[in-house]
């Protein structure tokens, strides 16, 4: 019943994705009462969840926005022209 | 309807930056991103027969550059077998196997104070640059293309136990580049 940390950390990238099942969940549980560290890391990796989808679903406003330069959309251009 | 047609000759004005800027996003590369977006719009060019108008030249477009990442992703990952294996950050034998090294314990982070700026995202863009190629591959196509996981498993050619094992890896490594640099400074 008892489960590692390293356990634990692989039980929380998972549940990013999916719902756990019944013991898997309890485990967790339980070793989350009993883990500072693991409890940190499932607050941080839900942190990181939050961001990432954020920089996935708004790629056009993301603060560094990338512009190609006229010379690059120039080539690109050439390269369609030749092609069709 | 007039707005479903193809018209190649605007393309890049009207995609290019955003395709240019998807692209980056999902592989942190510049350079590669710009390959992405070539190859891109040359496949797009040969596929024109193909499109039935029932979705926007974008959507199209965007349908076949997520095509070429996961290319991408699959060429480098076969490409060679990288040490992603090695540095977990847990113990590895005695009473306390599996528990955190003392030097690895996730720090506070005070993610309540923190805010989500534009460094933040630099960081975690540089850190995901990071990963070897494999777990990135895994990490990218899993959480920026939600790609399923039998078809990240079959372009891969690895199977479903081992992807689980690679985004906890991933996650691990992340997480600790993240601390270090951000976090901690």
């Amino acid at each position: 019943m008892m489960i590692s940390c390293d356990e634990a950390t692989y039980i929380i990238s998972k549940n990013q994705h999916q719902k756990l099942g019944f013991i898997k969940r309890i485990q967790l549980k339980i070793h989350l009462l009993m883990c500072n560290y693991c409890r940190r890391y499932e607050n941080q990796i839900r942190f990181i969840t939050g961001i990432i989808n954020k920089l996935k679903l708004f790629p056009e406003n993301n603060n560094s926005n990338y512009r190609l330069d006229n010379q690059q959309k120039e080539n690109l251009q050439k390269e369609i022209s030749k092609a069709s | 309807m007039e707005n479903n047609q193809l018209n190649p000759s605007e393309w890049i004005n009207k995609y290019g930056d955003y395709l240019y800027n998807y692209a980056i996003t999902r592989t942190q590369s510049q350079e590669i991103a710009k390959d992405l977006i070539q190859d891109t719009f040359l496949s797009a060019l040969k596929a024109k027969k193909t499109f039935k108008g029932n979705s926007s030249e974008r959507t199209w477009l965007i349908a076949i550059l997520k095509r070429k990442i996961i290319d991408y992703y699959r060429n480098i990952s076969k490409q060679k077998e990288d040490k992603t294996l090695s540095n977990k950050p847990f113990r590895d034998s005695g009473f306390f196997s599996g528990h955190w090294l003392d030097n690895k314990t996730p720090a506070n982070w005070n993610i309540e104070k923190s805010i989500e700026t534009e460094e933040l995202l630099e960081t975690l863009k540089y850190c995901l640059s990071l990963l070897p190629e494999k777990l990135k591959a895994c990490f990218n196509l899993k959480n920026m293309e939600d790609v399923p996981n039998k078809e990240i498993c079959k372009e891969l050619e690895i199977s479903e136990s081992n992807l689980w094992v690679m985004l906890h890896r991933a996650r691990l490594q992340l997480r600790e580049c993240l601390e270090i640099n951000w976090f901690r400074k």
